[in-house]
């Protein structure tokens, strides 16, 4: 089970329903932490490994969906999976908006919880092997210096040492060199794995003539 | 795009519009559509929504809720279907919606409609709907975008027609509703006020008159009444009795003939009706300018009759709104007028008998001192004659003047004038000043009445310039010492007013001239006192009332013919006689008493003090009477001369006044009452036909009352009646109730005050009887709606906690299934771990219970009874309560602090309370909506206070001005868009009949409110006896 040395965070202010979960989830085999409030839990962060959070809608002081936002902004990753005593569509629309992973009423199913929570710990896991690498491109193209970067972005477009020298107002040679540095530093063999390497962390190439609005974005 | 309050779904709304209107009650309705009004223009994106009402002729659409979004103009309060929009007022009688999507859609023929919706306050867009009940169009509601054009679906059109339908329900619900529930009130109202004029001596009447205003004022909730009465020469309506809320002024004093609208409808007996201005028609140009210059909104004149005789008019109206008046409320003014009338009628013949009484005594009194008159003194007495004419015609100049044949002239020789008026010149002589004047008097003997000026002849111009000159504007004149060529005048003139001559006088004047010319004339001629009695006895013989004379030893020394015709004896048989024998036997030692007492006294009285006098006649029979009594003293000593005037006739005009006043009569049926009247004298009681018809029975003495109530009720009652007089209690006021001989049992409300004569004698004692068995029902009805209501308010609460409740119990139904479906995972384990086993198990059965809780709380909450009253905890309440709002408060992000003292039993409806609790917690959360989150905090704290036990519920909201807190009480004092406004007059009613009290104040350091409610501890419970009482109970 993919979710062995996983941590499932209970968020419940009702301490049957902490207690309760509590116990389904290690049967399940989960290492399992409870709070009673949103401020407990966010004093227990950070936490770098794989897990998620289940996350009572209504509580006294920080609500679920607050709670959520939070977690957002402390650049955690942790899937939130909802439960709440009541179907409110308009809570559970935002929520699922934010991102969260489900949104399950009470009183649940322990099949439904635990497959919900199997998929959020497994998404969780691909979410930081991506993380993973994309932190370790970042690291690469943090050592190119502003020039090489320029060139990086032109080569990924497809274009000839010829055309980007113009566009840069720099000779060939120069951007021959340049662009040696980029494939070396960045520890790449070929364009196609430098195009690549700029996907996976959002930045894109696009033909300008197909897409006249933007050629580059960056999508962070 | 800037967001105000969050826009309702509309399809949500019509359910809850439909359910929020099943239950509210009929003085909700007004303020519920317009709130309504306002949550549909807001759920659909419209700037206006509006209802109007068809009046009552049909013509017009009158705007009666709206909402209008702010900044937008509002739809027109009158809008008329025959001029103003033809072709809509076509539509909706026809029963058609009408929907507008742009002014295109709308048929060539909609002309005037086409350039409404091009107008300035016209709609871009809108929906009209007919307000259809029973297939009758009452008026229209309209739903309209100002902005902008848009469609409008079929769902939604669907959905107005039922909005339509559920409002149009309602408006008719409360128009039934306030006219039965609120003519019943009116009818008592007018009951009560009728009872009030039931033998009201003639000088309360005014008082009485104006706190009637003041009454149904208030009722009706209008600012003006007044009373008019018609001038005699019925074309000017005076003010005379008003009542008007503080800030509005009383109508002008006076409102002539220029009203000839209002004054036709009055005087052909309409009443006059106007709901609003607009619906004068355009003949009343003189009532619309002067109801627009006065600022009445409003108004109804009554007429007031006394059989075909117009006495005046009553006005109701209002300033600050337009009301209306159902036919069914006018009639019920009518009757009022009735009463009125009445009361009007009696008063002005009460004062006219008093005057016609103290005139004939004036004069028997004047006459009678110049027959005594010692000579020296006669010019003295004259003018003291004609200084008490004067003060009784209220004139300014009293003259007796004299002519002289030979010479032809007449000179004033005396005169009386008021103290303010410039005095007439001495020298005037009659046939140089006035010569037609002296023709008439002098030479032909002719009385001449002349009240104002223009009464003068034309051929007597000369006689008025000259009068007119002195300033005078009536006159009256008499010749005296008659024949053909009357030596004297007597004169009475006014420089001040008009005076209407009463010509019925004149004659008595006339005598009253000849006594004083012949006490002149024994100034003159020795012996002629002789002649001077002959005149007094030609005065006293023609007297038109009964005149005795009686000595001091109280023997009738001279009695006229009428005298003899009241009482029945020649005059022989009563000359020398005890004039006690003119009394009835019981009255006859007091009498003797009386007149030894006050024998010495001098100045005219009246006899009786107010109390009614009775003769006795010769065949044993009585008369009622009134007399007057002036002491004379002449050469042969003290004696009393004495009027009486035969009240027979006057009781019978009485009896016909109350016949002709039918009002009095039909409003006493209307409001099943009926007046009694117990004569003292005569030891009869008098029924009315409505008494009789209550009573079901004649009867003549209070016993035979009495003999129709429970047995167990006699004594209390013998005893009530009987402190009347003992006690001299002056007023009763008694509800029990009678079986009638014909059956069916009646509850009835006796009330009565007594009448005592000067000497503290039992004289008379009046009053009325009423059925109230229908008011009673009513009152049970009342009680029965009451605690129907209070559980519709505990089921609209619980219905909004819904959400809530679900909450509470998914919590433990959470806890449950995840323990249960772990303990089946761990026991698939090898090895279960039986310790957790067992602390699943525990926590499942706890939070079983805890789901239990939940539900049985709510279906005490839901549960409709009547009411038990068992010693309840105070504190277990109040934690009961709060555990169901658990959630709710969570919700609203609110902060919740405890402080219970244990064990304050009270002996309550515990479901009552819970809802007491409910409804103050709930209106807490609600206060603080907009409050800032973190500042949201609610204390709920209970303890014992001096015999009571005080629950205290304090938020921290923008609390209540020191003005409203009386009022927040009250139904439908809402200030929430979306509450009924019923739930703290709901409160407060638990509270007061559980015997206790409830108030707000403000909160802790002037923050929020505290609402404080307390209820009487259970008397032998408390700390130290609340177990053993359960220990003693079987």
């Amino acid at each position: 089970m993919s979710g062995e040395s996983a941590t499932v965070f209970v968020v419940d202010d009702d301490p049957s329903v902490r207690r309760g979960l509590d116990r389904l989830l290690r049967s399940a085999g989960y290492a399992v932490e409870v709070f009673e409030s949103a401020k407990d839990f966010l004093a227990r962060l950070p936490y770098r490994g794989t897990g998620c959070i289940i996350l009572d809608v209504q509580m006294p002081g920080t609500t679920g969906p607050e709670l959520q936002s939070k977690i957002g902004e402390k650049d955690v990753s942790l899937p939130v999976v909802f439960l709440t005593a009541h179907g409110d569509v308009s809570t559970s629309v935002a929520a699922m908006k934010r991102g969260a992973m489900d949104f399950l009423e009470k009183p649940v199913d322990d099949e439904v919880l635990l497959e919900v929570v199997r998929q959020a710990i497994a998404r969780h896991a691909v979410t930081q092997a991506h993380e993973r690498d994309r932190r370790r491109i970042e690291d690469r193209l943090a050592t190119l210096s502003a020039r090489e970067r320029d060139v990086m972005l032109e080569v990924i477009q497809g274009k000839l040492n010829k055309q980007i020298g113009a566009a840069l107002g720099i000779t060939e040679k120069t951007v021959k060199v340049h662009r040696g540095r980029v494939m070396e530093k960045m520890g790449v063999g070929s364009v196609a794995e430098l195009v690549h390497l700029c996907d996976t962390i959002g930045i894109t190439t696009e033909s300008p003539k197909a897409d006249e609005g933007e050629s580059i974005r960056q999508v962070s | 795009m800037p967001e105000t309050t969050p826009a309702e779904s509309f399809h949500g709304l019509v359910a809850k519009l439909s359910a929020d209107f099943v239950a509210m009650p009929a003085e909700a309705i007004d303020a519920g559509i317009e709130s309504w009004l306002e949550r549909i223009v807001r759920a659909l994106g419209l700037e206006r929504s509006a209802l109007a009402q068809i009046s009552d002729d049909g013509r017009m659409l009158v705007r009666t809720h709206a909402y209008t979004a702010p900044g937008f103009p509002p739809l027109p309060e009158h809008i008329r279907t025959d001029s103003d929009l033809p072709w809509l007022g076509r539509q909706l009688r026809a029963g058609r919606t009408i929907v507008v999507s742009k002014v295109e859609d709308l048929p060539a023929e909609a002309v005037q409609e086409r350039q409404f919706m091009l107008s300035e306050a016209g709609p871009k867009s809108n929906v009209t709907l007919p307000l259809k009940v029973g297939g009758n169009v009452i008026g229209l509601i309209t739903f309209a975008s100002l902005s902008r054009e848009r469609d409008w679906s079929q769902d939604v059109v669907q959905r107005l027609e039922l909005i339509a339908g559920i409002l149009a329900n309602a408006l008719m619900r409360k128009r039934k509703e306030w006219q039965i529930g609120s003519l019943l009130r009116f009818e008592q109202l007018l009951s009560s006020i009728s009872a009030t004029f039931v033998r009201l001596p003639a000088e309360d009447i005014d008082a009485a008159l104006r706190s009637s205003l003041q009454e149904v004022v208030q009722f009706l909730g209008i600012d003006r009444a007044t009373i008019l009465s018609l001038s005699d020469d019925r074309t000017v309506l005076y003010r005379t009795h008003w009542h008007v809320t503080s800030d509005i002024e009383p109508m002008p004093p006076a409102l002539g003939k220029d009203y000839a609208w209002s004054f036709g409808k009055l005087s052909k007996g309409e009443p006059v009706v106007v709901s609003c201005i607009a619906d004068l028609p355009a003949e009343a140009a003189v009532e619309r300018e002067y109801l627009e210059r006065v600022g009445v909104r409003s108004m109804v004149a009554i007429p007031l009759f006394l059989g075909d005789l117009m006495l005046g008019a009553a006005t109701f109206s209002a300033s600050r709104e337009e009301v209306r008046w159902p036919e069914a409320l006018v009639q019920r003014l009518v009757l009022l007028g009735g009463v009125f009338a009445g009361a009007l009628g009696r008063q002005a013949m009460e004062d006219a008998q008093r005057e016609a009484l103290h005139f004939e005594t004036l004069i028997a009194n004047v006459s009678a001192r110049l027959v005594a008159v010692d000579l020296d003194r006669a010019d003295e007495e004259v003018t003291h004659a004609l200084e008490t004419v004067l003060q009784f015609f209220g004139a300014d100049y009293c003259t007796l003047a004299e002519a002289d044949p030979d010479m032809d002239q007449a000179h004033i020789r005396y005169l009386a004038s008021d103290a303010g008026v410039a005095p007439l010149p001495a020298d005037f002589e009659y046939a140089s000043k006035c010569p037609q004047t002296y023709d008439r008097i002098f030479r032909r003997g002719e009385t001449l009445v002349r009240s104002r000026m223009g009464d003068y002849p034309a051929e007597d111009a000369i006689d008025r310039e000259m009068v007119e000159a002195l300033g005078i504007r009536s006159i009256l004149a008499i010749p005296i010492a008659g024949g053909e060529r009357p030596r004297y005048c007597l004169g009475l003139a006014s420089s001040r007013e008009n005076i209407i001559w009463p010509e019925e006088y004149v004659p008595r004047l006339r005598l009253l001239g000849d006594a004083l010319v012949n006490a002149l004339m024994r100034t003159r001629f020795e012996g002629a006192l002789r002649t001077s009695e002959e005149r007094f006895r030609r005065v006293v013989e023609s007297a038109p009332n009964g005149v005795m004379m009686v000595d001091a030893d109280g023997r009738i020394v001279l009695a006229n013919p009428q005298i003899e015709r009241i009482f029945g004896y020649r005059g022989e048989e009563l000359r020398g006689r005890q004039v006690e024998m003119l009394l009835p036997p019981g009255e006859r030692e007091r009498h003797r008493a009386y007149r030894r007492e006050h024998a010495s006294e001098s100045g005219l009285r009246a006899m009786g003090g107010g109390r009614e006098l009775y003769g006795l006649r010769k065949d044993g029979t009585q008369v009622p009477v009134e007399i007057g009594l002036s002491p004379i003293r002449t050469n042969e000593g003290r004696f009393v001369l004495a009027t009486v005037v035969d009240a027979t006739e006057r009781k019978q005009t009485e009896k016909a006044l109350r016949d002709s006043a039918r009002g009095l009569a039909e409003a006493q049926k209307i409001a099943r009452l009926g007046s009694w009247t117990w004569d003292a004298v005569a030891q009869k009681l008098q029924l009315s036909d409505e008494a009789r018809r209550i009573v079901g029975v004649e009867m003549a003495k209070f016993g035979d009352f009495i003999a129709l109530a429970r047995p167990q009720d006699r004594a209390e009652l013998s005893e009530a009646i009987a402190r009347l007089w003992t006690e001299r209690a002056d007023a009763i006021d008694l509800e029990f109730p009678i079986e009638p001989p014909g059956g069916g049992e009646r509850i009835v409300r006796v009330r009565g005050r007594a009448y005592f004569g000067q000497d503290g004698s039992p004289v008379r004692a009046a009053g009325t009887i009423q059925d109230v068995s229908e008011s009673r029902k009513a009152e049970e009805e009342t009680r029965k709606l009451r605690t129907q209501l209070w559980h519709t308010d505990r089921v609209a609460r619980s219905g909004t906690l819904t959400a809530s409740l679900a909450h509470e119990l998914n919590q433990p139904l959470t806890a449950i299934l995840s323990n249960a479906q772990a303990a089946l995972r761990f026991l698939a384990h090898d090895e279960p771990d039986l310790a957790e086993l067992r602390e699943i198990l525990a926590d499942i059965v706890r939070d079983d219970k805890r789901a239990a809780a939940v539900i049985s709380g709510l279906r005490a909450m839901m549960r409709h009874h009547e009411t038990e009253r068992v010693s309840v905890d105070m504190a277990a309440v109040l934690t009961e309560v709060l555990g169901l709002l658990h959630s709710e408060l969570i919700g609203a992000g609110i902060d919740l602090k405890t402080d219970f003292e244990q064990g304050c039993n009270v002996l309550a409806d515990r479901v009552q309370l819970q809802q007491v609790v409910l409804n103050l917690v709930m209106n807490a959360v609600e206060a603080m909506r907009d409050s800032h989150a973190e500042k949201r905090r609610i204390s709920v704290s209970c303890g014992g206070a001096g015999g009571t036990v005080q629950v205290r519920v304090q938020d921290t909201g923008p609390g209540i001005s020191p003005q409203r807190r009386e009022s927040v009480f009250d139904a439908f004092a809402t200030t929430k868009p979306h509450g009924m406004g019923l739930g703290l007059a709901v409160c407060r009613s638990i509270v007061e009949s559980h015997g206790g009290r409830i108030r707000v104040e403000a909160g802790d350091g002037g923050q929020g409110s505290r609402f404080v409610f307390e209820i009487p501890l259970m008397a032998g419970t408390g700390a130290e006896f609340g177990d053993n009482c359960v220990e003693v109970a079987p």
